[in-house]
């Protein structure tokens, strides 16, 4: 296994009093995909967005604990909150095209911090590339987003991430809102990404982790049950609630 | 529930049309169901049905004048000489324009400010605490306002502001006046700006807010500041309501006649500058109508200028409504 991107350390977060994520430890490697699984409202979601530091825009949430990334704590007082979601991206699980272009829909993130504007094409260009887009929208780069398919504004989002070069990119169920074949685009994607990106994907759907997963993360009513390869955690896990979940017969 | 449900559902409990008692009562239900709609649907006409009304009568009562002046010389002309059978709105129409020009120049940079605050910054506490304030601003009667401008916006404008800023910009139009006294244009639009301040704010940050969370979430995801999420996303999405909400507050303005009149000055004049006597349609129809009624057509030049406002305020949300629906279709 190669070098810890991400280092989880005794992260609780609450929201109001209720205790959401209770004393979570976790190594997310770099490169590859990792994939958050386990039945609706166990709080993955909670902790993907407490990765980017997303959890603070929801009022009442409160976190504890450490998320080191390259070793720095991203919650140490006095962090850059934009340069730290600048390293890792999201993808939500429907896609929100912002009010804008195609074309500016990518462009925003580099426009926003202020990056070369001369080559603002190319960038457009090569992550509209990486995101499997560009041959169906370059004749109308101009046009609203929002006149596009659901599945290509997913891509389009995904494309859009990329333009500020993150590190990681987490993925939020990016396949929920869409059909199939959209859906087995965006997973053709994801796999390509991870040669060179830190992916964390959640999902609660069993065969997707089994087909895109490197490493599995199986987490149970707020607590992280058990983490591992997934070929360790698929066909030997050590948990007797992972078992019972994979079997089917919980969650 | 589930013996309810079956009660429900069972074929066998359902005699509805065997039992006469349950028949009568089933009729009883239909017959207050389709009273209760067309009950609804009268009013809602009556509703819809008053502005043709009330501008048909303006419209019958303003005859005698239209019918002997010409258009454009009503509109256009400053003569306002009742006796002599002379009258010109122009100076009325002016005077409402400056008003509510200086009113919207005052109300809305702070009050868009104060939605955005509300809606994208302000921690539930206090938005808990500021929107009732701001609810209750706009429940302050208008005459309350007209008190308050005669007592402090007055002097103020006629002893501090006046003095300072002809001391300093004294030399630009604008600025220049011969009217000392505060009663003015700057006094009427800072009264009505206050007024117009809880309506823009309310509507304003009701539309932001209507804006997903999924939005605003992809822009900070990109290491997108707090500002510029807002400026390049919220109210990009957003700038149909904000317009809205820009010409819902201006109809107010150019409506307002009690507050307005009281601080304005009511000299039948064009205002030059920001310090000059106004006289908007509004305080004109309210001072005058029921007096000098034996003036031959004043009483139809009166309703006449109701009628224009009427036009006034009808056109801009005509307007506004179409500038909406353009919005809204390119986004």
């Amino acid at each position: 296994m190669e070098a810890t991107q991400i280092r989880i350390q005794d992260l609780n977060v609450w929201y109001g009093s209720q205790h959401i994520l209770r004393n979570i430890n976790a190594a997310i490697p770099a490169r590859g995909i990792t994939a958050i699984i386990g039945p609706s409202g166990c709080g993955k979601t909670t902790l993907l967005r407490s990765i980017n530091r997303l959890l603070e825009e929801t009022e009442g949430m409160r976190v504890s604990g450490q998320v080191l990334l390259g070793g720095v704590d991203i919650y140490r007082p006095g962090a850059d909150v934009t340069a730290v979601r600048t390293r890792i991206g999201l993808l939500a699980p429907k896609p929100f095209p912002l009010p804008m272009s195609i074309y500016e829909n990518v462009a925003y993130g580099p426009r926003i911090h202020g990056w070369h504007s001369g080559h603002l094409y190319e960038i457009v260009q090569r992550n509209l590339e990486a995101a499997g887009l560009w041959d169906e929208v370059k004749d109308r780069l101009r046009t609203p987003a929002s006149r596009l398919s659901t599945g290509q504004q997913q891509r389009l989002c995904l494309a859009r991430a990329l333009a500020v070069e993150p590190q990681v990119l987490l993925c939020d169920e990016p396949t929920s809102a869409l059909d199939p074949i959209s859906a087995q685009g965006v997973e053709s994607q994801l796999q390509r990404l991870k040669q060179d990106h830190t992916v964390v994907v959640v999902t609660h759907i069993l065969r997707q982790a089994r087909r895109l997963a490197d490493n599995v993360m199986f987490m149970w009513l707020g607590e992280l049950v058990e983490e591992g390869t997934a070929v360790q955690l698929f066909t030997s896990p050590n948990d007797p609630r992972t078992k019972a979940y994979l079997a089917g017969s919980i969650g | 529930m589930r013996r309810i449900a079956a009660k429900l559902f069972n074929p066998k409990s359902d005699r509805a049309g065997s039992d006469p008692r349950r028949s009568r009562r089933w009729w009883k239900r239909v017959a207050l169901d389709k009273s209760a709609h067309y009950t609804m649907r009268l009013l809602t006409m009556a509703t819809v049905g008053l502005v043709p009304l009330i501008a048909g009568a303006l419209l019958w009562r303003a005859w005698p004048i239209l019918a002997t002046h010409r258009l454009t010389s009503l509109l256009f002309s400053q003569a306002w000489h009742p006796l002599r059978g002379e009258f010109g709105f122009l100076p009325f129409i002016m005077g409402t324009l400056w008003v509510t020009t200086v009113a919207m120049l005052l109300a809305v940079p702070p009050s868009l400010l104060t939605a955005i605050y509300l809606a994208e910054y302000a921690p539930v506490r206090v938005q808990r605490l500021a929107n009732p304030v701001i609810d209750l601003l706009a429940g302050i009667p208008s005459v309350v306002y007209g008190v308050w401008g005669v007592l402090v916006i007055v002097p103020l404008v006629g002893n501090q502001i006046l003095p300072f800023v002809s001391r300093h910009l004294g030399a630009l139009a604008l600025f220049r006046t011969d009217n000392p006294t505060g009663f003015g244009v700057l006094a009427g639009g800072a009264v009505l700006a206050v007024m117009i301040f809880p309506l823009i704010i309310a509507v304003a940050q009701d539309l932001i807010r209507a804006v997903p969370q999924g939005l605003r979430e992809a822009s900070l995801s990109l290491g997108a500041t707090r500002w510029q999420t807002v400026k390049h996303v919220v109210l990009r999405r957003a700038r149909a309501g904000v317009v809205a909400a820009v010409v819902l507050g201006c109809s107010r303005a150019l409506g307002e006649t009690m507050a307005v009149l009281m601080v304005v000055g009511n000299v039948p004049q064009i205002p030059r500058s920001i310090f000059d006597a106004a006289y908007p349609l509004p305080a004109l129809i309210a001072n005058n109508y029921g007096e000098m009624m034996s003036v031959p057509l004043y009483d139809a030049a009166l309703l006449g200028s109701a009628l224009v406002l009427l036009l006034v305020v009808l056109g801009f949300n005509v307007a506004s409504r179409l500038a909406v629906m353009r919005l809204v279709g390119t986004n």
